[in-house]
Formats: structure tokens, sequence, C-alpha cells
């Protein structure tokens, strides 16, 4: 529970609170660090991009790690499967 | 926050030239190493003996950055751009701006970097518990990945 609201504040001020907007692109297990009292922490901004106030959306390719693409692809088809 | 140069023979020094045994693990980047500051501040000060000037000058610079910064004692990790990855320079020098830029309890704290040749590194603070991919799946992740896939398809 800590881990995951952890994550979500450093998320919330990548997007919102910093002063540069930023989408981090691959938020994944790996990516997630812990520190001695088990703060999780955000890494690896290789494929991070600025989000800049004026564009409403951003489009670019896809990007992320194949492993986790894979395992959104398959949810979504697990969810048209089932219902 | 200000992003500190360190230079190849530092983090040489202090990663016993890259020796396996202070490995923690691989990312998408390459391989990641833990070091002790007192093992990089022993190898700036030994550094800063040699009657070399160009190594004079960029020792002093080094071991300003060390006094102001780094945190006595603290443990630092460095990670390796090794030569088969795919994150290529663009996006080495995209995560020294973007963290340099940031300071956030959950955001992880980048200390300096390295471009010396062909080598490229990143020196951040040292995490005790290493990933979450590894306290929910243990050391052999891409396994318990693939167990997890095939669990998740619908039979």
């Amino acid at each position: 529970m800590k881990i995951c609201v952890g994550i979500a504040k450093g998320l919330t001020y990548l997007h919102e609170e910093s002063r540069l907007k930023i989408v981090h692109r691959d938020i994944k297990a790996t990516n997630v660090l812990l520190d001695k009292h088990l703060n999780a922490k955000i890494s690896d901004f290789g494929l991070a991009k600025l989000d800049e106030e004026e564009n409403t959306h951003i489009s670019t390719r896809i990007a992320g790690t194949m492993l986790v693409l894979c395992q959104s692809i398959l949810d979504f088809v697990r969810h048209f499967i089932v219902f | 926050m200000k992003t500190g140069y360190f230079s190849l023979r530092q983090i040489k020094a202090a990663t016993n030239n890259f020796d396996p045994e202070n490995k923690i693990g691989e990312g998408g980047f390459g391989p990641v190493y833990k070091v002790t500051l007192d093992t990089l501040q022993s190898s700036q000060y030994k550094e800063a003996f040699i009657p070399n000037t160009l190594q004079m000058k960029t020792c002093t610079k080094d071991i300003v950055y060390s006094q102001g910064v780094l945190p006595d004692g603290a443990v630092i990790a460095v990670k390796q751009l090794s030569s088969k990855s795919k994150q290529g320079n663009r996006e080495f020098i995209n995560e020294i701006g973007m963290i340099s830029a940031l300071q956030h309890p959950n955001l992880v704290k980048l200390y300096g970097c390295c471009i010396e040749g062909h080598q490229l590194l990143l020196v951040y603070e040292y995490m005790e518990n290493n990933s979450l991919a590894r306290a929910l799946f243990g050391k052999c992740f891409f396994m318990n990945i693939f167990g997890c896939v095939c669990m998740r398809l619908p039979s």
C-alpha cells in the first residue's frame, strides 16, 4: 500500500506538481526502486518526454518495454473474449 | 539541483574496475554497480596527488563537487551503458536532463554522470531493497513474468 501511494505521489509530481510536466512512458516494476524504509522511488527516465502546456495531447510512436506492452495487449484481448 | 561530473578513473577505482562482485543488477541501460562513497572519495584524493596537470584539473573539480553535494558515508549506485544496450546516447542525455531538473522523495536522486570515450555512466543514490520487481517476483524475474502471462490467458 505504502509503495503504491509512493509511486502515485511520484507520478503526480511528474505530471502536475513539478515545474516541467513530464510523462515517464516506461513505468513498470523493474523501474520502481525501494529504499531501506521501503519507500518507492521512480527511476529510468530514458524514455521520458516533456509535456508542454499548450499541447492538449501528445502523439508519439508506441514506447515502453515489449514485455509490459505484451501484457497490456493480452489484458485488452482478454477483455473482449470474456465479455 | 546541480548534477556533478565524475571522472572515469574515479568510478573505475571505486567499482574496482567494474568488478562483477559490485554488480547489483542489469537494467535496460546496462549493468548497475554498488559503490560506497568512502572508496569514491579515497580514489579522488589518490588521484589529486598524481603530478599530472590534466588530472589535477578534473580532480579539484570533483573534490569540490563531492564536498558540496554528496553526504558523508552515502552508498551510491553506478549505472553503466553497455555496448549491447538498445538505449542510445539520446536517452542517456534525456535521463540526465530530466532527473537533474526534478527533486521529489519518490524520484530516484541523480548524483552525477561520467562521459569519457565510449563509456557513459550515471551515478545514483543506492537503493537497499532493489526494485519492486525483485521484491514481487524474486531473482528469476522473467520466469515469473512468463508464469503470470500464462495465468492471465483466457482458458
